[in-house]
């Protein structure tokens, strides 16, 4: 049985050096072609590949982030192949099996090739390339610019300015902006790990609330407080919440 | 360096009052208090006050350096204690002999000085005191201002530094990418391998030869530009779609500072091309904005779902600020985003550059 390979490259001309930097390994086929992360997604849903070789800066979705998206069953071994030679640590935080620069090298990629075909062939289940809990899928910059979702077939993209707050709810995070509401399966320290502190702050437990969304805070009991959003909603505020806050605005 | 050395002088001048003003009340409480001779007077006032002045003048090493070593920046108080009562003892040790062996029979006079001593030595070291602070003060102001003209100095050369360094404006990993696409060329399309090789090379040569405040002709600067393209084109296909040629033979010999445009180009591929899935179109417009000004502007469509635009990148700066050094204003370029389109506009002074290279 072949091993099944995609292509992930928003390049054609990229994605034809692998193909034929990949001609002469006979165990492996090319199942698929993507030019972004979100066709990625799709094919990789669909074929199950043992390989894929993935670009990071892609229209759409980048390829952090489409990792994040990925199916915990579809667990390919993933190469990385990418003009940025400052990612290679976080790829490799990632599980990335290998972290070739463009201009690819024929050698590097055998190299690769050798270590991929080794692992594949001795049956041993790849170790899972789906991103880590705590792992941010922004490339750019220190804090996540956006939140990317599956939604069925489509992709929404939350950009961080336009969310209120998020709230824990069971193996989820609910996800609040003016216009929608979103699950995601995250952890609230995850986005409290990742989001700038500066603009969203814990005020409950359950809670992380963009400072600029809160309108008014009352005390509803004697160690709690209810904030009121612009959107209308309430938020419990907890009395560290609310120790963090006047912290925030002293 | 010039503030420090106005500083020095500052302190000299300083110090010349402190030794007319001591020399004067020395000679008054001499000759009007203590009822002696002018010349006496005169003399011991004179004496005393250049010796001690003399003598003191060693404590501003004192200063010196116990401010350097130690951080905080005060005076180490047991030393500096040591050194006054050091420069209070020679002074009043040297004067006196200085003072027996020019008045010479004044045995009246030698006896006073004698007597004298320790109201003497009372003076010296409320004057040693007077001589610290003086030093103390003119070293914090000559330290603070050494520190803002370095600070200044430091932050003038690192920008000039970087603006005329123009590789910098390069971004390395379109070299890289171009070089992975080019790669993939030579198999499939060697022929088309070679030709973008000599279009990258071409490229290269132009934004990496010349200095930042170099200015060529709007011809070649675009020429330049649709070489680049022809690289980007490679890469991406039919997602990058161009019209440059519509530029009007009256802006031929326009002057234009070199590469300019190609830092626009590229920002449009970075936030257009590059972010998003359908075609985007890149287009320059050249055209006469008033009597004396030309303005030029690259517009691209851009994918909004994906894309926000927070704040200006290094690139749009660069330029920004090359603009204010050649044309003394940063604002001549501005950017603008709506219905999903960019617009970088740029106004420059309208002339022919006068010797075509």
């Amino acid at each position: 049985m072949p091993f099944k390979a995609i292509i992930i490259d928003d390049e054609q001309p990229a994605r034809e050096l692998v193909k034929h930097l990949l001609a002469p390994y006979n165990q492996v086929e090319i199942v698929a072609e993507c030019s972004d992360g979100f066709e990625g997604i799709k094919a990789i849903g669909l074929h199950k590949p043992h390989l894929v070789f993935l670009d990071i800066q892609m229209p759409r979705i980048n390829g952090f982030e489409m990792l994040e998206l990925l199916d915990e069953k579809d667990s390919p071994q993933i190469i990385f192949t990418t003009a940025y030679d400052q990612f290679a640590l976080k790829a490799f935080e990632h599980h990335a099996l290998d972290y070739l620069l463009k201009p690819l090298s024929e050698h590097r990629f055998a190299q690769a090739m050798e270590k991929a075909i080794r692992s594949l062939e001795s049956g041993m289940h790849p170790i899972s390339a789906t991103l880590k809990d705590n792992q941010s899928t922004n490339y750019r910059g220190k804090y996540l610019e956006r939140i990317v979702l599956r939604q069925g077939d489509a992709l929404v993209v939350i950009p961080e300015e336009t969310i209120l707050y998020l709230e824990a709810v069971d193996d989820y995070v609910k996800i609040v902006t003016l216009q929608k509401e979103m699950l995601k399966k995250k952890t609230l320290k995850y986005f409290e790990e990742n989001l700038n502190p500066e603009i969203f702050i814990k005020v409950h437990r359950s809670y992380l609330v963009r400072v600029d969304a809160i309108q008014k805070i009352e005390a509803y009991s004697k160690d709690s407080y209810l904030a009121f959003l612009k959107n209308g909603h309430k938020v419990s505020v907890s009395k560290a919440g609310y120790a963090n806050l006047r912290q925030f605005f002293r | 360096m010039k503030e420090f050395v106005a500083n020095n002088k500052q302190l000299m001048l300083n110090y010349a009052g402190l030794w007319i003003v001591t020399s004067t009340g020395l000679f008054i409480a001499l000759y009007f208090f203590l009822d002696f001779d002018r010349r006496l007077a005169l003399t011991d006032a004179l004496i005393s006050s250049t010796l001690f002045f003399l003598f003191a003048s060693a404590l501003w090493f004192v200063v010196r350096f116990s401010g350097k070593a130690a951080n905080h920046g005060y005076v180490h108080l047991p030393s500096a204690i040591l050194a006054g009562s050091l420069v209070v003892l020679v002074w009043l040790y040297a004067s006196k002999m200085l003072l027996s062996w020019v008045l010479p029979q004044q045995d009246v006079y030698i006896a006073f000085i004698n007597d004298s001593l320790a109201f003497r030595a009372f003076v010296g070291i409320g004057l040693a005191a007077i001589a610290f602070l003086l030093f103390k003060v003119h070293f914090l102001l000559i330290k603070d201002a050494e520190t803002r003209y370095r600070a200044l100095h430091l932050e003038e050369l690192v920008r000039k530094t970087e603006l005329h360094a123009l590789k910098n404006q390069l971004n390395p990993h379109f070299i890289y990418n171009s070089l992975n696409s080019i790669s993939s060329l030579t198999h499939t399309n060697p022929a088309m391998a070679r030709e973008m090789i000599i279009a990258l090379s071409d490229f290269l040569r132009y934004a990496l030869k010349q200095d930042a405040m170099q200015l060529t002709t709007l011809a070649k600067e675009i020429e330049n530009v649709r070489l680049y393209l022809k690289v980007e084109m490679l890469r991406f296909g039919d997602r990058l779609q161009t019209s440059f040629d519509n530029i009007s033979p009256q802006f031929a010999n326009q002057e234009i500072p070199v590469m300019l445009l190609q830092p626009l180009v590229e920002n449009a591929i970075k936030h257009g091309v590059q972010s998003s899935t359908a075609p985007v179109a890149i287009r320059l417009d050249i055209k006469d904005h008033g009597i004396e000004t030309v303005l030029l502007s690259i517009t691209n469509n851009y994918d909004s779902s994906y894309l926000r635009f927070k704040g200006e990148g290094v690139g749009l700066e660069n330029i920004r600020n090359r603009l204010r050094l050649i044309y003394g204003n940063g604002r001549l370029l501005s950017i603008s985003a709506a219905d999903n389109t960019f617009t970088a506009s740029i106004i420059i002074p309208k002339r022919d550059l006068q010797n075509a290279i």
